[in-house]
């Protein structure tokens, strides 16, 4: 996984996450939730996200720190700079 | 809830009392917890942040008492629209997994304090470092100022008129500022607990007071279906693309805020950013979407706010007032709500001062005396701190002034830091120079848009129902491109 497929797929959430294809005048309910159709379907989004939202930081958290910056591979610079004295 | 009964009556006063006392004693506990006097122990607490302690210290500062109170108004006034706000919030979260993890590492080798470290160390460029902590400066005092104002009109609202609004804010700044300076980060850390948990209490007590107390589905699909049938419209295509805009806009300037990228700093490891990460996700729904409907019940319950200036923004606080004039053994819960706002507040206010404090420190002060020792610069940082305090209490007892009005532009500024912070994290091939372009110009565009508005020019509020910060963004990235563009140009010529 890459940042900028990451990237895209988080998009993809927001975009979902808008009721693009209700129109004007679809404000009936399907569930006993006392929410419009419209609602529901971006509280379900909003509900789905966060599940991917676990997942990802579970999943990807290596793939975004990417391997060369593991301090742990890397042996501090002789001598440092003057941040390195903090 | 002018015109009732004050909630902070002797036994409210004493359970706020309390509450401050417990923050004093957090403060000096941090300070006898010191190892060292460096800038790193002061502002990021050593770097020793367990999961708990940074999840509590990351919610608490999000969660503002904006979330509490203007939230719950804003959900009043565009009923089921305002679903966007959970939204924003966990894009704040997909914001740190773009870039925390690389940051954290780099900043385990690097020793980071602010985030214009970062970007010095990784393009050399001091314009660029130095513009992102200007911005980054701009937006905390608007955050500063609007939360002092709004803890002032609380105290004063809810001892009903027994302590001023000034008295509130003098008062409750004084604290802050003590228990910063003495413990630094790791104080305002263990008070964020405490505030961390009243907040997530309050949350959670009116959502389940309303829904033991009322029946929501009723409420909803037939009350506020009655009051304000457009609620349950969805909205037109300018509105569509506002919800997405606001999204957008909220979920990654707030991504970027300074103090939430010194929590990064401020883990003990990558493992307990993570897990604070994965509980903060669930966040937005447990406190920003419990507000947000407990706005939609207020609409139900209390239709027709709207005509009285202000009412609106103080339905959470009616909505308990309800709860408690109904069953009365509910005034407790009330006193914690009250409790869950003020802390709300407070820790917001805190982090950012601290957060203001270490940018002027190290971005500024250091710059100009380069061979100032780690003790010296922790003591100006304190300095600074009860200067600051000192004028942002000034001016948020003066509210009206034209400076206060100004920097209410503060997310459409921080939203010009994101291509910097982003793409500086995975990118090393970029040149400080063009992200400066591209920041200067963006920020530039949004200012100019913002001030003309502000001065009566006949300009949309929001072009094509999207902010002016994110055609500014759009732009500073079209500068990025353009001048990288034009810099690569004469080497691939060459070639």
């Amino acid at each position: 996984m890459t940042p900028i497929r990451l990237f895209c797929i988080i998009c993809a959430f927001l975009l979902a996450s808008v009721p693009w294809f209700y129109g004007l005048g679809s404000s009936s309910s399907r569930g006993d939730e006392g929410l419009p159709d419209w609602a529901l379907h971006s509280f379900e989004v909003m509900l789905l996200f966060a599940a991917f939202i676990v997942y990802a930081l579970w999943k990807y958290w290596s793939a975004m720190a990417g391997e060369d910056e593991n301090p742990l591979n890397q042996m501090p610079e002789e001598g440092g700079s003057d941040q390195n004295d903090r | 809830m002018t015109g009732e009964q004050a909630i902070l009556d002797k036994g409210g006063i004493l359970f706020v009392g309390g509450y401050l006392v417990i923050l004093l004693g957090l403060g000096v506990w941090g300070r006898l917890a010191r190892k060292e006097k460096s800038l790193s122990d002061f502002y990021l607490g050593g770097r020793s942040f367990g999961p708990f302690v940074l999840f509590m210290t990351l919610f608490a500062t999000q969660y503002s008492g904006n979330t509490l109170i203007g939230y719950a108004g804003r959900a009043y006034r565009d009923g089921f629209q305002f679903l966007a706000a959970p939204m924003f919030m966990m894009l704040v979260i997909c914001g740190y997994l773009l870039y925390a993890p690389k940051l954290y590492r780099l900043s385990v080798r690097k020793g980071y304090i602010t985030t214009a470290d970062f970007l010095q160390d990784r393009f050399g460029y001091r314009p660029l470092s130095l513009l992102v902590s200007a911005l980054g400066m701009v937006a905390l005092c608007n955050y500063i100022l609007t939360n002092l104002l709004a803890m002032g009109l609380l105290v004063e609202t809810a001892s009903g008129g027994r302590f001023l609004v000034w008295q509130g804010i003098l008062a409750l700044s004084v604290i802050m500022v003590l228990y910063e300076t003495l413990g630094g980060m790791r104080g305002v850390a263990w008070t964020d607990v405490v505030q961390g948990i009243l907040l997530l209490v309050g949350c959670l007590v009116i959502f389940a007071l309303l829904n033991y107390r009322y029946n929501s589905y009723e409420v909803l699909s037939i009350d506020l279906k009655a009051n304000y049938p457009s609620f349950w419209e969805p909205p037109d295509w300018e509105g569509k693309i506002g919800w997405l805009s606001t999204i957008v806009l909220l979920g990654f300037a707030i991504s970027v805020y300074p103090h939430g990228v010194q929590r990064i700093y401020a883990a003990r490891s990558e493992n307990s950013l993570r897990r604070s990460l994965q509980v903060m996700a669930f966040m937005p729904i447990l406190t920003t979407f419990f507000i947000v409907f407990v706005g939609w019940m207020g609409a139900g319950l209390l239709p027709g706010l709207e005509s009285e200036k202000g009412a609106t923004d103080r339905i959470s606080l009616y909505m308990i007032n309800l709860l408690v004039v109904e069953i009365p053994q509910f005034k407790f819960f009330m006193v914690v709500f009250l409790g869950a706002v003020i802390a709300a507040i407070m820790s917001t206010v805190d982090s950012a001062l601290l957060s203001i404090s270490s940018s002027l420190t190290e971005d500024w002060y250091r710059l100009f005396k380069p061979d100032s020792s780690q003790a010296r610069l922790a003591f100006i940082g304190k300095i600074l701190s009860w200067l600051l305090m000192g004028a942002m209490a000034l001016l948020a007892i003066q509210s009206e002034s034209t400076i206060f009005r100004l920097i209410e532009i503060k997310l459409e500024l921080l939203l010009q830091t994101v291509p910097a912070i982003y793409l500086g994290v995975h990118t090393k091939r970029l040149k400080g120079r063009s992200l400066f372009a591209g920041m200067a110009v963006g920020t530039a565009v949004t200012v100019a848009f913002l001030v003309a508005q502000k001065l009566g020019a006949p300009l949309p509020a929001k072009p094509l129902g999207i902010y002016a910060g994110i055609w500014g963004l759009g732009l500073n990235l079209a500068i990025v491109a353009l001048v990288e563009w034009r810099e690569r140009m004469p080497s691939k010529l060459a070639q």
